[in-house]
């Protein structure tokens, strides 16, 4: 026998309380439930698919992933998501922190204006930009690579990087900024020595956003990359799931590959995700 | 002006120079292009002149761009009903109801996915075959498994479940952020002075994150303007026919699938830029009243 652990109730269970716990319970399945779905039916073959969906399978059967990497070469996309998503946190890391810093911390004449301008194109749809940008991409021959996409996302994701991190800056102690300079620092020495060390935190939960819509986003890179060798995980999987309509375990073995970086991201980096839903407008 | 002062200023310049560049031509530009175009009959090849109002005209007497909007209209019963589930759920989190620690790691889960492998998901669920028709058949209510995205009022009621089922997460992780922010000693000097449960939800919770609310709202609405499309890509790619259309999708579906021409497109992106900006300008309104308010 294991220990018994006695669950100390502070208020007495009321048919109240009953009712929301089932309420909790049934929306708590319909979460889980698409992952248990995608999990269970990816080792499926079509027909024992099609007789249960339900059930665990019969025999864990890796073909359906072995077939995704042999012959449909997720891993190439996997790969080409990767790089985009780490490029662009990268990028706009370093462009958000220069400019949140001068923001939060070295106010000029007229630099409220232009703060306001580029929190107001945060709210600029993608799909506006997205037509001349297409065109612009193809004169300078961006087109099926990977900059293209960085560079839209760097642009369209500044804004609210800028936002979250000039709000966190801006509660960083103005003496520390000024020991620096007493102690010789430069612009970049403040920043690499005050700067990011204290804003350490609001730089992961930027991160941890950028990421995931990087990683998750559809419509940039579905225009701008056309060739299955370049293409998101996302964009590659969309042309998967409409070409293997007739095939669910196997589409369902491609969108499980899609999802798992994301989730093993999210068990992470969870409390970072709580404080960026919370400072604002993150979605 | 001094030297230092010069160079202090130079040197601020210079750190929001990327940024500034890189929105001016990448964010900018395309802005000013798009608005351009929609007045010309550009088609991405050889014609590029000048019509004037000509592609908004054909648009507004378009009957696919009328339904294209109400079908946005229809969409924002989202918006109500994911607050309120949000609500909901945020306040039970906030009492800390039985099974709340298990449930909290799992609401948010949603958010985590690609909206379009969400899409594809709804789409695999409520096809003629799938697990829904599956559990109606099962319990023996078969005259209800229909083809769910065959018909238009059943295929926009699947679209919006699944935006409310996404953003269920993100409502609740938002209202709780802004309940925790409340002094626990004023729920407490309620609860002595003997209001229940739902008297200090109604006085006191309520008011207290009503601004949070009102910006949930408008950004909700404003998102599903612009964040539907890869639902709508996914689900149901527009159909039947433009029954489940959006104006976002609308803007793909002229632009980059059409070849009816890139001015009309641009068009369509003028008008969806038209609605978010004044949805957005709705928000500093308020929120600068609401600041007002505060102050």
């Amino acid at each position: 026998m294991g220990q018994l652990i006695l669950v100390v109730r502070r208020r007495p269970l009321r048919p109240g309380t009953i009712a929301i716990f089932i309420a909790f319970l049934v929306l708590s399945a319909s979460f889980l439930f698409p992952f248990y779905y995608m999990f269970v039916n990816s080792f499926k073959s079509t027909a024992e698919y099609y007789k249960s969906s339900f059930k665990l399978p019969r025999v864990f059967d890796w073909s359906n992933f072995a077939t995704m990497i042999s012959q449909f070469h997720i891993q190439i996309n996997l790969l080409n998501s990767l790089f985009i998503s780490v490029s662009t946190i990268a990028l706009i890391t370093v462009v958000g922190v220069l400019a949140a810093y001068v923001f939060a911390k070295r106010p000029f004449p007229g630099s409220r204006g232009v703060f306001l301008a580029i929190i107001f194109t945060m709210f600029m749809p993608n799909q506006v930009t997205l037509i001349p940008l297409y065109f612009l991409y193809s004169r300078i021959n961006l087109i099926n690579t990977p900059y293209s996409v960085i560079i839209s996302f760097l642009a369209s994701g500044i804004p609210s990087c800028i936002m979250l991190l000039t709000a966190y800056f801006k509660g960083i102690p103005n003496e520390l900024c000024e020991a620096a300079i007493i102690d010789g620092c430069g612009f970049f020495g403040i920043i690499r020595n005050v700067i990011i060390p204290m804003g350490k935190p609001v730089i992961a939960v930027n991160a941890t956003f950028v990421f995931l819509r990087t990683w998750n986003d559809f419509l940039t890179p579905l225009i701008l990359l056309t060739r299955k060798e370049t293409q998101t995980v996302m964009v590659a999987l969309s042309a998967l799931v409409s070409r293997y309509s007739a095939d669910p375990p196997y589409q369902m073995a491609g969108l499980l590959i899609a999802t798992v970086p994301a989730v093993v991201m999210y068990l992470f980096f969870q409390k970072y995700l709580v404080e960026g839903v919370n400072a604002g407008s993150l979605k | 002006m001094s030297r230092t002062q010069r160079k202090v200023l130079a040197v601020s310049l210079l750190g929001i120079a990327p940024a500034v560049l890189i929105l001016l031509a990448f964010r900018a530009y395309p802005l000013g292009s798009v608005i351009y175009n929609s007045f010309t009959n550009w088609d991405g090849l050889f014609k590029h002149d000048f019509i004037g109002v000509r592609n908004y005209v054909r648009l507004f007497r378009a009957d696919y761009f009328w339904m294209t909007l109400v079908n946005c209209f229809i969409m924002f019963i989202n918006v109500p009903i994911q607050i309120l589930v949000g609500l909901v759920v945020s306040m039970l989190l906030y009492e800390k109801t039985l099974g709340w620690r298990f449930f909290r790691s799992l609401y948010y889960l949603p958010q985590i996915v690609s909206a379009v492998i969400v899409g594809y998901l709804f789409a695999i669920f409520f096809s003629f075959d799938g697990p829904v028709n599956t559990v109606l058949r099962f319990t023996g209510a078969s005259r209800l498994a229909i083809e769910w995205l065959g018909s238009r009022p059943t295929a926009i009621g699947v679209v919006i479940t699944a935006l409310v089922w996404i953003n269920i997460g993100w409502q609740g992780v938002l209202m709780l952020g802004a309940m925790t922010t409340i002094e626990p000693s004023v729920f407490e000097a309620a609860r002595i002075d003997g209001a229940g449960f739902w008297r200090r939800t109604f006085s006191i919770m309520l008011p207290m994150i009503g601004r949070v609310i009102e910006y949930s709202f408008v950004y909700s609405v404003a998102w599903t303007f612009t964040g539907v499309f890869p639902f709508i890509y996914s689900i149901t790619n527009g159909g039947p026919v433009y029954g489940t259309t959006t104006l976002d999708f609308l803007v793909y579906q002229k632009a980059f699938r059409e070849t009816s021409g890139l001015g009309q497109a641009c068009a369509v992106a003028v008008v969806l830029l038209v609605i978010v900006s004044a949805l957005t300008a709705v928000q500093r309104a308020v929120s600068e009243r609401a600041n007002r308010w505060d102050s």
